[in-house]
């Protein structure tokens, strides 16, 4: 019985603690960031990517301590609510831990069944061959008709750093080869600007790379000076 | 179409497999049907993917010609070359109605999350790229391999995965993710069937550390960041491997006559070293642990030493790459401005992995709490090859991290959770091992009738 009682107690701290977090937008480490300004990393070279990632991950460790306490609030009660389990795990600490774990995991297994469940009715969750649809409504079509202007062995030089459409592009364009300029230009330059400056480029000189691609304009509706995607001619 | 394609190349892995199951490891994982097939999708992954390497080394592309040989070679000796036969299974305990229909469950999540979603981050720049160039060329001259100009992430890692996903994306179409998704499923689910059979050796902690495993939101999130399987990482791969490695060793440790532990054990190191780059630190961690936990070094060596040259192809392949800008910084080690920026965040951010319910719910507090206290009698050396390993993981990782050329915070949220995967199946099977119930002998391999009594 005094075993039970404690099980509740700490159920009704673990409970409380999660009601705690789950009143904050994020849980940042104590110390941390005054750690971070005296002792500067010296490769960070842009502060303000790191503090939006730093409030990040302070956002996602609060998720991860009410995910927490509220498994260890649940665990406590099926050991206080069924004794036999702690015998059969050989001790409560460990059978919490268990029945808090499981009953978070069947949680989250609900959470991806509900979520690949919706994807099905709206489109985003599919086995059918046509990835380009989901993973870029906006921008598939531009992506095919480029398909079909780039001949499979022609080059293409890449403009822009933004990672997912980035990643659109080497998915959309393989096996077209593909050469990177990690740089931004601004979506005023002219077209014959960005040609011009294309073709004193190595990769088309001696490359054949015959296309160029600026991904900061790839989303229909950008406002530019030049089209998405030019062909360069040597 | 995709997915029938996924569903053949499956297929083509578990019949390669088949023959290594009988030679390997037949009368060890146990009798349940869906354990020898997921034992066999493992060592039919191995096979496969080393074999697949060794011939785009010497300049052939990654095609189903592979696939389709090796299954059919092992199909042959299965009837030509059977061995001897099998020393009779393990008893291992029933599963349990409620505990199997988890499993289904679960196994159904998991690969609706992997095929019915898009590869992404990581997913598209590494692993299905390098498979689809694999598709076309080979490794000795794909070209975002050797081309620095053109598009290559990390162009020094490991290429198995990428070689055994590389047919199915051939007889893909080109926007089609599902049936390469599919093989990376399977290898996940075939790391769930591979923890079962070894976890139900292990009494009721056995079964209850397999439904906790089971329930990991890392097996089935819909979350690119916390999944194993929806962004289309290798990680479980890596981690299936590293699994087979340590059960390898405790035979090693614990069987009269080691020529299949060994086996074993080289055939899944091999694998383990041609999957991820972290995939040869991680063998030597399990080898030194195994050492230091007093297994004999005449057994674990050789068979160390034999996975190593399995890998030789991949070694061979590496040397040949474009250089990329380098990811570690070895003069950061002893650069004390830069230790002091960077030690208390890795530390933090480390021991957050205990914490990080989101991908492995409780199931790490889980595994220090079995872990920690002392061992029952019998079981010292489980415990002290666990405590090794989990030592040198976290160096490691540690150090992989004070020496990154990436930004120290920015690499631990994109990549430890996925590196400590890696372990934490088998850290969990040698955990389980350490609590058995009052009443409840441990069944694992360290009770074959060869046995010492502190083998493990």
């Amino acid at each position: 019985m005094p075993r039970r009682a404690v099980l509740l107690l700490l159920a009704c701290v673990f409970a409380a603690a999660a009601f705690g977090v789950s009143r904050r937008a994020e849980w940042p480490l104590p110390g941390a960031a005054s750690w971070t300004a005296r002792h500067p990393d010296p490769r960070v070279v842009d502060a303000g990517a790191e503090a939006a990632l730093a409030a990040q991950v302070d956002g996602e460790r609060r998720g991860d301590l009410l995910l927490l306490f509220a498994a260890l609030a649940a665990g406590c009660l099926v050991v206080a609510a069924a004794p036999r389990v702690a015998a059969w795990m050989g001790g409560a600490p460990s059978a919490v831990l268990l029945c808090g774990s499981i009953g978070l995991g069947v949680a989250q297994l609900g959470v991806s069944i509900a979520g690949q469940a919706r994807g099905l009715r709206d489109g985003s969750w599919s086995v059918a061959d046509d990835t380009l649809d989901r993973i870029a409504p906006r921008e598939a079509a531009t992506l095919r008709e480029w398909r079909a202007r780039i001949a499979p062995d022609e080059g293409v030089i890449l403009i822009g750093s933004d990672p997912r459409l980035y990643d659109l592009v080497v998915w959309a364009l393989d096996p077209r080869p593909l050469y990177p300029l990690l740089l931004d230009i601004r979506p005023a330059t002219s077209a014959e600007q960005v040609l011009r400056g294309a073709r004193g480029l190595p990769i088309v000189r001696e490359r054949g790379a015959r296309w160029i691609a600026d991904l900061n304009v790839l989303p229909p509706g950008t406002p530019a000076g030049h089209a998405a995607l030019m062909r360069v001619e040597p | 179409m995709s997915l029938a394609v996924g569903a053949l190349f499956v297929l083509l892995l578990v019949l390669a497999g088949w023959w290594p199951l009988r030679r390997l490891a037949g009368g060890w994982v146990g009798a349940a049907p869906l354990e020898r097939a997921a034992l066999a999708l493992a060592l039919g992954a191995a096979v496969t993917g080393l074999l697949q390497l060794a011939v785009s080394a010497c300049g052939a592309p990654s095609t189903a010609l592979v696939p389709g040989a090796a299954a059919a070679l092992s199909l042959l000796l299965c009837r030509l070359a059977p061995g001897p036969p099998s020393p009779p299974p393990v008893r291992a305990g029933p599963l349990p109605g409620l505990l199997a229909l988890l499993l289904v469950v679960v196994a159904v999540a998991s690969v609706g999350a992997a095929v019915g979603t898009p590869f992404s981050a990581d997913g598209v720049r590494i692993w299905s790229a390098k498979a689809r160039d694999l598709a076309l060329h080979a490794a000795t001259s794909a070209p975002s391999l050797h081309d620095p100009d053109r598009f290559g992430v990390h162009r020094d890692y490991p290429l198995l995965v990428p070689a055994l996903l590389a047919p199915s994306f051939a007889w893909s179409g080109p926007e089609a993710a599902a049936g390469p998704k599919l093989v990376l499923a399977a290898l996940n689910l075939a790391l769930l069937g591979v923890a079962s059979g070894l976890l139900r050796r292990a009494g009721p902690r056995g079964l209850a550390a397999l439904a906790g495993l089971a329930t990991l939101p890392f097996l089935c999130s819909l979350e690119v960041r916390e999944s194993a399987v929806a962004g289309g990482y290798a990680d479980s791969t890596d981690a299936l491997f590293l699994l087979l490695v340590v059960a390898g060793v405790q035979r090693l440790g614990a069987e009269e006559r080691p020529a299949r532990a060994a086996g074993l054990v080289a055939l899944a190191g091999g694998a383990l070293v041609s999957t991820k780059l972290e995939g040869g630190v991680e063998l030597l961690v399990v080898v030194v642990a195994a050492l230091l936990a007093g297994l004999p070094r005449r057994r674990v060596l050789p068979a160390a030493a034999l996975a190593v040259l399995l890998a030789l192809p991949t070694f061979a392949i590496r040397a040949g790459v474009a250089g990329d800008e380098a990811a570690f910084e070895l003069a950061s080690l002893l650069a004390p401005g830069v230790l002091a920026a960077r030690a208390p965040p890795i530390a933090s951010g480390l021991a957050g992995l205990a914490l990080d319910a989101s991908s492995f719910a409780l199931l790490p507090l889980l595994v220090l709490a079995w872990l920690l206290p002392s061992a029952p009698a019998g079981q010292t050396r489980t415990r002290t090859l666990a405590l090794w390993m989990l030592a040198g993981a976290l160096l490691f990782l540690a150090t992989a991290y004070l020496a990154t050329g990436m930004i120290p915070a920015r690499h631990i949220y994109t990549s430890a959770h996925r590196l400590a995967w890696h372990w934490l199946p088998a850290l969990l099977l040698l955990a389980a091992q350490l609590a058995p119930a009052p009443g409840h002998a441990p069944a694992h391999p360290a009770t074959t009738p060869a046995r010492r009594p502190d083998a493990a």
